[in-house]
């Protein structure tokens, strides 16, 4: 698992991808930044993480579209199921290296609010502390669709598209759970399965462990799903 | 954990359970238990809050004032008409209680300098039962709905009441001054009945009712400070040509001390009591002809310069002219708006130092204290509350020496004017806030402070703890006053915490400079690692 790591996570330096992924990351991130705070005159850390919440739903499937679909277009897919390495590890390992990529360009921007606190009337680190876990829950799920769609198809921009329409499929669910009554139970149904749901608990301040066991399922069972068809590929 | 996951693929693998099956098992189990999580979780709401706690505190900034009142043997008494219990329940009076407490605990831990009682104005019995000289004593709101007004200046034969209306809501300060043989001489006595809702006086408020800011401490110690005086100025504002005076004034000048009333000029001369004439956005000129039955505005306006008058002249510089209270602010003080020859104002405009509270317009400016002498004697007192004084929309102004017109704010070397929408000046230091001080005949010394602006008691700046614009209007007062004691320094809790302050524009396009090029340089050190790979 370890060396599928290292070598996706220097594929990502080697090639074009890693950094158009980091410099569009950073371009947003600051322009988001400038002006939802500084140009708002507002310490508020809820817009700045809302829209980077729906700008990773972009930005991700296009960091895993090619994890697994390059493979079988590059025809080295055979390789990887031939290799001496487990799927899971294989899986996982692509999964850390994308995850790795994402996570540490959000912490670098999460640092940007450091230059609001000689500003801010009163500035919750708790709020930021709590935006930027459940971003990179949410970040950890997206990847994890990402990389199962990536699996299923040779075609990167199919697989970009794909994992957009699922990713857009949990909106929807989010925004069909808002049309329901509160006390109806299809309503509460809805609200588990919703990831933008889930996420505006912690943009209130409230740390939600429910929330945090569901991103965390959620990636462990698109992850289960990926080393199911390549198991199945496998033994076909 | 290996056994667990060969008997797993051993029961995948077998043929009663194919891996379709076992999938969709797996996502069923998914959605249903996070389902019931969620669902417990609604009910339950185990999570916990992320979000901190504010603690209200009191500063020292009292200390002085009250030490002496307490070493000269006053007593203070703050009675709430409203039970201990329920106001410690009131979302509103919970505040004001925590303060009146803070002060009891903190000046008069073990002493009844400072005694807080809760009433009730229905039954007209106290929390707690007290006993003076063996008489048990009952609350009488109606002996609060008519004060009497002692005034510092002016003829006090004629005796005026201020009138209250007592609800559950309301406090009362009372401070019994005793002779030297420790009889009560009289007791001083300041009503907050909170007409604009419960407890309304001891918060600002926004154009919707919603609270901004919780500014207890400041109106605490402003009473505390009214009950120890004596006696008070009155502060009139003129009425009659659609003057809007903002509330953050009418507040500042009953924090200062003053009594406030209003003042017809077509009706009546300055009365003998006026400490402060308060002239504040007229939108229609004030009357200058005049005949010998009838005086008129203006004639009254200068008649009480001519005994010692102080003013508080504040004009909207893009509103309509007015021709008659200028010419009278420039003939009389000195201190005239700069125009251009078509007398178009020239508005002043700093977009680097520009601060933004409703934008970054250019026009928004965080004034310098001038090198005169009053500017540097506010700048000293101010230098340890904040630093910052903001304006906004403010108009240049000219200051007559002879007159003895001075700058106390000015903008800063970068700003310029603006006419038009255009560039009309070089860049240079413009008066923003000036003073006049005359003497007339009778070696009496008339002042005017002109503000060509609206915005120094905005809402948004005077609940900063940031901005000094509150602390600024209270050293304004003290100079008419010549004596008073003013809340200096007395911070505020902002319930809108989110705001930023004290960001100039300059500030942040260097912020958003260094952000956008942080990309950029990752961009070029990876075009560079990319390119030096292929030439390998």
């Amino acid at each position: 698992m370890l060396a599928v790591f290292k070598r996706e996570l220097r594929s990502y330096f080697t090639g074009v991808v890693g950094y158009v992924f980091m410099v569009v990351f950073l371009v947003v991130a600051a322009a988001v930044f400038c002006f939802t705070t500084l140009f708002s005159m507002s310490a508020d850390v809820t817009t700045y993480f809302t829209v980077m919440l729906l700008f990773s739903a972009i930005i991700l499937p296009l960091l895993t579209m090619k994890s697994f679909s390059e493979e079988r277009k590059l025809k080295t897919e055979q390789l990887i199921l031939t290799a001496p390495v487990s799927l899971t590890g294989m899986v996982i390992g692509k999964f850390l290296a994308a995850y790795v990529m994402f996570a540490s360009a959000l912490v670098f921007t999460s640092l940007y609010f450091l230059l609001l606190i000689p500003y801010a009337i009163t500035f919750r680190v708790a709020v930021l502390f709590g935006n930027i876990i459940a971003l990179l829950l949410v970040g950890a799920a997206f990847i994890s669709i990402g990389l199962f769609v990536s699996s299923l198809t040779e075609n990167q921009l199919s697989a970009a598209i794909g994992t957009i329409a699922i990713i857009l499929g949990f909106l929807v669910v989010g925004l069909l759970s808002s049309l329901i009554p509160s006390n109806y139970v299809a309503r509460y149904i809805l609200d588990s399965v919703s990831i933008f749901s889930r996420f505006s608990a912690f943009t209130a301040g409230y740390f939600d462990f429910s929330a945090i066991i569901f991103y965390i399922s959620l990636s462990a069972l698109f992850v289960y799903l990926t080393v199911r068809i390549y198991d199945r590929r496998r033994y076909n | 954990m290996n056994k667990f996951k060969k008997s797993f693929d051993r029961m995948v693998r077998s043929r009663n359970f194919s891996p379709t099956i076992v999938t969709a098992l797996i996502i069923a189990a998914f959605l249903i238990s996070n389902a019931l999580i969620y669902m417990v979780y609604a009910y339950t709401r185990s999570s916990s809050s992320t979000v901190e706690q504010e603690d209200l505190s009191i500063s020292d900034a009292a200390k002085e004032v009250l030490d002496e009142a307490k070493s000269a043997g006053k007593k203070i008494t703050v009675t709430f008409c409203m039970s201990e219990a329920d106001i410690q329940n009131h979302d509103r009076g919970s505040f004001v209680y925590r303060t009146a407490k803070y002060f009891e605990n903190k000046y008069s831990p073990n002493d009844d300098f400072i005694t807080l009682r809760f009433a009730n104005i229905y039954t007209f019995e106290y929390d707690d039962p007290v006993i003076e000289n063996g008489v048990r004593q009952r609350f009488d709101p109606t002996a609060y709905q008519k004060v009497k007004r002692t005034y510092a200046s002016g003829s006090n034969d004629k005796e005026e009441y201020d009138e209250y209306v007592i609800s559950t809501s309301t406090v009362i300060f009372e401070c019994d001054v005793f002779g030297i043989a420790g009889e009560l001489v009289k007791t001083n006595t300041r009503v907050v009945s909170s007409l604009g809702g419960a407890y309304a006086d001891f918060f600002t408020l926004d154009g919707s009712n919603n609270i901004t800011s919780y500014n207890g401490e400041e109106y605490f110690t402003a009473m505390l400070y009214w009950v120890l005086a004596d006696a008070h100025d009155v502060a009139y504002f003129t009425i009659g040509h659609g003057e809007n005076p903002s509330a953050n004034l009418y507040t500042a000048l009953i924090c200062a001390g003053y009594y406030v009333d209003e003042l017809n000029l077509r009706k009546s001369n300055v009365p003998d009591n006026a400490g402060l004439v308060v002239i504040c956005n007229p939108k229609t000129d004030f009357e200058s002809s005049t005949n010998d039955d009838f005086p008129s505005e203006i004639a009254r306006l200068a008649d009480y310069a001519d005994k010692g008058g102080n003013f508080y002249v504040v004009i909207d510089p893009v509103a309509k002219k007015l021709p008659a209270i200028e010419r009278f602010a420039a003939e009389e003080f000195g201190i005239s708006i700069k125009a251009d020859a078509d007398g178009n104002r020239f508005m002043v405009k700093d977009l680097n130092n520009s601060i933004s509270v409703s934008g970054f317009t250019g026009f928004t400016l965080a004034a310098e204290y001038a090198d005169t002498e009053l500017g540097a004697l506010i700048k000293d007192k101010l230098s340890e509350y904040g630093e910052n004084i903001v304006v906004n929309d403010t108009a240049a102004l000219n200051c007559d020496e002879s007159l003895g017109a001075s700058a106390i704010l000015q903008s800063s070397s970068s700003s310029g004017l603006d006419v038009g929408g255009r560039d009309a000046s070089a860049p240079g230091p413009h008066t923003l806030v000036a003073y006049s001080e005359r003497e007339n005949t009778y070696n009496e010394s008339a002042k005017m402070v002109f503000v060509p602006s609206i915005y120094l008691t905005a809402n948004d700046v005077m609940v900063s703890n940031r901005y000094a614009n509150k602390d600024f209007m209270y050293s304004i007062f003290e100079v008419f006053c010549d004596e008073g004691t003013m809340p200096y320094g007395i911070d505020c809790v902002a319930m809108q915490e989110e705001r930023l302050e004290d960001l100039t524009f300059g500030t942040a396009m260097l912020y958003t400079s260094i952000l956008m090029a942080i990309p950029v340089a990752v961009a070029a050190g990876g075009a560079a690692i990319i390119l030096r790979r292929k030439n390998r």
